[in-house]
């Protein structure tokens, strides 16, 4: 009888372990898709006649005037020449014969809508441009430069090649979890002399004026990278871009693909599911 | 007499001009100490992730001006590093009221 009692009581335990372990796995998930609501509800409520989409459009989503240079200027994308160039970088064989092909799933065509993602193996956050870059150091090759030049264009192509795939960021086990949380943390977080945090100007004053310019939504932000900037003349990546915005509030920035920077574009991207990619494009 | 007069006013001069010096010294000794506690607090600030773009220019500068005796700006900018890392230590300390925030 008591043998009887002890493997019931040992059996219910097995089962309520594996229940709550299914059940942190589910409510991961769950929390993120919960945070993406009130992300999005948030636009929804302060523009309501923009439509969800738009947004991947940045600032030329909110204000008119923008919108109709922006598209003049994507009649003749000034970022053309970079996905050229990046194309043929990208097939450009290594010393060993290997291409980036070979370091990707589909041979790197269409894949950007999966990036970034957590890397169990690693357990780190890992971008497109960390990949490319671990993609030419295992097959011994010299990393590039992250912000701007080769990696940029590289990148562009790859976007190119992924235009109009959903994004659709998963964050599944506890250490993805944890990072999205590091991520979500320096969003919200205020930083830099001027006591600003990525939210407040990209949530609070969206569409609003700071100095001469409009601060864009942080919604669908990512999708368009890298982007060709009329300040930068020239392809920057994301990573470039908070560096910029982070000296902007006078903040000493990351460097980029730090972990930091890595974390934040994981939460921020993760916000955008169910956008397109629409990379690369132009901006002021 | 007018000897002793020189005499007198030289000594004089002497003592004033020590004393300055040791009175230099002593300014110097203490922005050298203040500089050392700056770069602490700075690399503190750094490791908490919320440093700010100017500091690291206003230890720069302090550091400078100690080097060329001009210890008013030493001084000056030491202050601003101070400043500057209490401020970060702050946001820092504010930072984990964020983790949970959703927005409104």
């Amino acid at each position: 009888m008591k043998n009887k009692f002890i493997s019931v009581v040992i059996i219910g335990l097995v089962f309520s372990m594996s229940n709550s372990f299914a059940g942190d796995k589910h409510d991961f998930n769950g929390k993120v898709k919960k945070d993406i609501e009130s992300f999005q509800n948030f636009f929804k409520k302060k523009f309501p006649s923009v439509e969800l989409d738009d947004y991947a459009n940045g600032v030329y989503a909110l204000d008119s005037a923008s919108r109709e240079q922006w598209q003049e200027i994507e009649e003749f994308p000034p970022y053309e020449l970079n996905v050229d160039n990046g194309e043929i970088l990208y097939n450009k064989p290594f010393a060993n014969g290997k291409t980036y092909a070979d370091c990707f799933a589909n041979k790197g065509i269409s894949i950007v809508q999966d990036y970034p993602y957590f890397d169990e193996k690693s357990k780190q956050v890992m971008t497109i441009e960390l990949a490319l870059n671990n993609c030419r150091e295992s097959n011994g090759e010299k990393a590039l430069k992250y912000k701007t030049g080769a990696i940029a264009d590289i990148s562009a192509y790859m976007s190119f090649t992924s235009r109009g795939k959903i994004i659709d960021i998963k964050v599944d086990t506890k250490d993805a979890y944890n990072a999205y949380m590091s991520g979500k943390k320096f969003f919200y977080a205020k930083r830099g002399q001027l006591n600003f945090s990525c939210a407040d100007c990209h949530m609070r004053l969206a569409g609003q004026k700071l100095r001469a310019d409009i601060a864009g939504p942080a919604i669908g932000q990512t999708t368009g990278f890298p982007v060709y900037r009329s300040k930068w003349n020239g392809l920057g990546t994301l990573h470039r871009r908070y560096g910029g915005c982070n000296k902007n509030i006078r903040a000493l920035p990351f460097k980029a693909q730090s972990t930091e920077y890595r974390e934040l574009q994981y939460f921020q991207t993760a916000m955008n599911n169910g956008f397109k990619i629409n990379g690369p494009s132009a901006r002021k | 007499m007018k000897n002793i007069k020189f005499l007198l006013i030289a000594v004089s001069l002497v003592f004033v001009g020590g004393n300055v010096m040791a009175g230099n010294d002593k300014a110097k000794l203490q922005l050298k100490r203040s500089l050392k506690e700056a770069e602490i607090q700075y690399a503190q600030a750094v490791k908490s992730g919320f440093a700010w773009n100017k500091t690291a220019p206003a230890l720069k500068k302090a550091k400078a001006a100690i080097k060329k005796g001009d210890y008013g700006v030493a001084k000056k900018q030491l202050k601003k590093v101070f400043s500057d890392v209490k401020g970060t230590m702050a946001q820092a300390k504010m930072a984990e009221q964020w983790q949970d925030y959703i927005p409104k």
